[in-house]
């Protein structure tokens, strides 16, 4: 975990570098469309920053000034399968969105779906050393947790400080300065496969650039999809992208579960391909235009064209009615939501004060989503769409949207991870002459 | 490719021109067999065979093409090829023709060719000169002055010299040239008149209204019409002069001509060697006087030498000896 920990700590310095320069590029690559955008600051709220208003005064003082979307090539499952495919796609999106900006980026902030996201729920208790908390108390109440076997090969994307404690008070956000005697930590890790990451970071590079911090999608779409009160009350975004659907839970303004289910609007895509026998091209096609969950008796009289382009005659000329697409999109998108109702019931989500459910990405604007969604999540389900963002053209608005537009209030208003502290044994570590006049006085 | 179309065939004879148009129209659904020409393919269906469709270029830039794109949005470089690579080229050049001999002479030896062959085109060439606004003598006085050799080139003639040769000449107040199309040019003069004639010496000055010479006469002769001056400075008072000629018209007969006496005033002389000597002030007002008891008395006729109406108050006549010796021959006969 050290070595991610000082990768981690490296991109951050990367995005401060970044926001000083004020162009900040993001990149969302997902299994079936990889967008960049590229966001510039306002310098003058960057001065305030400087003078200590600290992160909140970034919120909302960027402004998208180059957006490019491309097909994404070589992604399975959200996962970087073909390195050189993706990057030929990720140079496309990175290259149209400058020539749109007609600014060159160094630094960008990306998100993935895959990775086998697992989440952590992890508590740390220490003595407050001087009578009130002071930064370095909350490092040492940081790395007070004790961290769980992740398994080979995982390593933390995530490693937010959820709700701190102090004696008597049980939730405190910020409790810096506070007086008091015994500090708590409840800390919301998020582990996925290093060699996702890994991936990642190669493909970026191999374009150029520098990586400045890297988010799980689960988490993006949700700070953009979810509003305020919702994330206060609890609620759960689900992101169904093209290639597997990310599964956040939010409590009292923090994500304290994250999840992915490895399925998506591909496999709706390739069911009707088979169901069908006709090409994916062709398959897409008509799932976006025909696409639905729920059939009527109007559907049975809908007849549709498929085209299977064999050349052969009786092939090509076939027609179905739309109940019959509607019955091979349904089971699909049944099982897509079942398995998330498994993984939320997995988080507990039915112990939380609010269960609001917000479905985004875009598999969710199927027609008829929202009500298969009620019927097996739970009541409380809306489509949400991403927050307006300064600058962002109308075709980049949609839920398709969610996780590139989240991933940009990340990154002007960042969440305060594990590795914004300094952990006491780098602090030990930092001073080794201090260290060894110590042990003299005290053997001497 | 479309699908064979299974309609019904046409039921009946089918016309020539109906047999085409089903086999154009079948044309794309049959597939060749084996290798047929483009040319055959036209000349047995009627149509043109459909170009094989272009595979799709892959949007992505090459790894190159994106690197170069990220290095022209540094505004650096891009200042630098904008500004800077013009710049250095100029400055490259510009050393080199200065410091290459050779070039620089060619280069001036061309352009000198360029301007030459310009200028020696037609549209160039004087072939006339025309003269406007003065006397038949005048013009040729002119041309002699200039003496320049038609054809001409307009470019070797500067005009502000010729300008200042013809205001040379006494004669020419002001001149204007103008190079008018046709290769000619033209010689605006407006020439001095001479209204009066001033001797000095031996020679007769004609002079114009402001005391300007105009030209010198060498016999009275030749311009009688013009009244005759002389003294010294008597330039100076021609309109006084005029208009003392103007009153003297009942006597113009035996005018001969004004005097300047002492650079102040006037004599007036008359043949048979009277003089009418006029005061400095009021000259004008004592010829009226002399005039009128000349009208009177025909004081001019008697053998007076001189009246003298210097003294406006005191006129005084000096008679002839020959008449003052009868006056005093009559007075010691009495």
């Amino acid at each position: 975990m050290q070595s991610l920990y000082e990768t981690q700590k490296a991109m951050r310095q990367k995005r401060r570098a970044a926001l000083q320069r004020g162009v900040v590029a993001i990149l969302d690559v997902g299994t079936s469309k990889i967008v960049c955008m590229i966001l510039q600051f306002d310098p003058s709220v960057q001065m305030n920053a400087s003078a200590g208003m600290g992160a909140i005064a970034n919120h909302g003082s960027f402004r998208v000034i180059g957006v490019a979307k491309t097909r994404s090539r070589g992604v399975k499952l959200g996962e970087i399968s073909t390195m050189e495919e993706t990057e030929r796609a990720v140079r496309t999106a990175v290259q149209g969105a400058q020539k749109m900006a007609n600014v060159r980026v160094d630094h960008v902030i990306a998100c993935f779906s895959g990775a086998r996201p697992r989440s952590y729920g992890l508590a740390g208790e220490v003595e407050v050393e001087t009578g009130s908390v002071t930064d370095m108390d909350i490092g040492r109440v940081l790395a007070s947790c004790d961290t769980p076997y992740f398994g080979e090969g995982r390593e933390a994307i995530h490693a937010m400080p959820v709700n701190f404690a102090l004696d008597q008070n049980p939730s405190l956000s910020d409790p810096r300065g506070q007086i008091g005697h015994l500090l708590s930590v409840d800390m919301h890790l998020l582990t996925i496969d290093t060699r996702v990451l890994q991936n990642l970071m190669a493909c970026v590079k191999r374009c150029d650039m520098e990586l400045a911090g890297v988010v799980s999608s689960a988490y993006a779409s949700a700070i953009s999809s979810l509003v305020e009160d919702e994330q206060e009350l609890g609620a759960a975004c689900i992101d169904i992208g093209g290639g597997s659907t990310s599964v956040s839970v939010f409590l009292r303004k923090h994500m304290i579960f994250a999840d992915s289910v490895r399925i998506g609007g591909d496999h709706v895509t390739s069911d009707l391909s088979l169901g069908l026998q006709v090409p994916r091209n062709t398959a897409e096609r008509i799932k976006c235009i025909h696409g639905g969950v729920v059939a009527t008796s109007m559907d049975d009289r809908d007849m549709i064209d498929v085209d299977g382009q064999t050349g052969d005659w009786d092939h090509d000329r076939r027609q179905f009615t739309r109940s019959e697409i509607i019955g091979i999109i349904r089971p699909r998108v049944e099982e897509i939501l079942e398995e998330v109702h498994h993984k939320l019931q997995a988080a507990r989500f039915d112990t939380l004060p609010s269960q609001r459910i917000v479905l985004t990405g875009g598999a969710s604007q199927i027609p008829g989503m929202e009500g298969l969604a009620s019927r097996i999540l739970g009541q409380q389900v809306r489509l949400g769409r991403p927050l307006r963002v300064h600058g962002l053209p109308q075709a980049a608005t949609g839920p398709d949207y969610a996780a590139p537009v989240g991933l940009a209030l990340y990154a002007a208003h960042p969440q305060d991870e594990c590795w914004d502290f300094d952990s006491p044994a780098q602090r030990i570590g930092a001073k080794p002459m201090k260290r060894a006049m110590q042990w003299v006085k005290e053997n001497w | 490719m479309r699908p064979i179309d299974r309609r019904e065939p046409p039921v009946g004879h089918a016309t020539p021109l109906e047999n085409i148009n089903q086999r154009k129209q079948d044309a794309p659904n049959i597939a060749p067999l084996g290798e047929v020409s483009a040319e055959k393919m036209e000349r047995l269906f009627g149509q043109k065979t459909p170009e094989p469709p272009t595979p799709r270029l892959d949007p992505a830039p090459s790894r190159t093409k994106y690197k170069m794109q990220r290095l022209w949005l540094r505004p650096m470089v891009r200042g630098a090829v904008r500004t800077g690579v013009p710049l250095v080229t100029l400055l490259a050049l510009g050393t080199y023709f200065l410091t290459n001999d050779t070039l620089r002479e060619r280069f001036t030896q061309t352009l000198q060719e360029a301007r030459s062959s310009i200028q020696s085109r037609p549209e160039f060439q004087i072939e006339l000169m025309k003269i406007n606004g003065a006397s038949e003598a005048l013009s040729k006085e002119v041309r002699t002055a200039l003496n320049l050799q038609f054809p001409l080139n307009s470019f070797e003639l500067n005009l502000e010299k010729v300008k200042d040769k013809v205001e040379l000449i006494e004669a020419v107040k002001t001149a204007s040239l103008f190079l008018r199309s046709g290769g000619l040019l033209e010689v605006d003069i407006d020439e001095r008149m001479p209204v009066v004639l001033w001797r000095t010496g031996r020679e007769l000055d004609m002079l114009d209204a402001n005391g300007e010479r105009t030209g010198i006469l060498t016999s009275r002769l030749d311009r009688l019409d013009l009244p005759l001056i002389a003294g010294e400075a008597a330039e100076e008072h021609i309109d006084e002069a005029l208009e003392l000629y103007a009153l003297a018209k009942p006597i113009a007969g035996r005018l001969r001509g004004l005097r300047r006496m002492g650079m102040r005033r006037w004599d007036m002389i008359l043949d048979r060697g009277q003089t009418i000597q006029l005061p400095e002030a009021n000259a004008a007002e004592a010829l009226n006087r002399v005039l009128a008891l000349n009208a009177a008395q025909q004081i001019l006729a008697r053998d007076v030498v001189t009246i003298d109406m210097r003294d406006a108050t005191r006129p005084i006549l000096r008679l002839t000896d020959v008449a003052t010796e009868i006056i005093r021959v009559n007075a010691t006969n009495e």
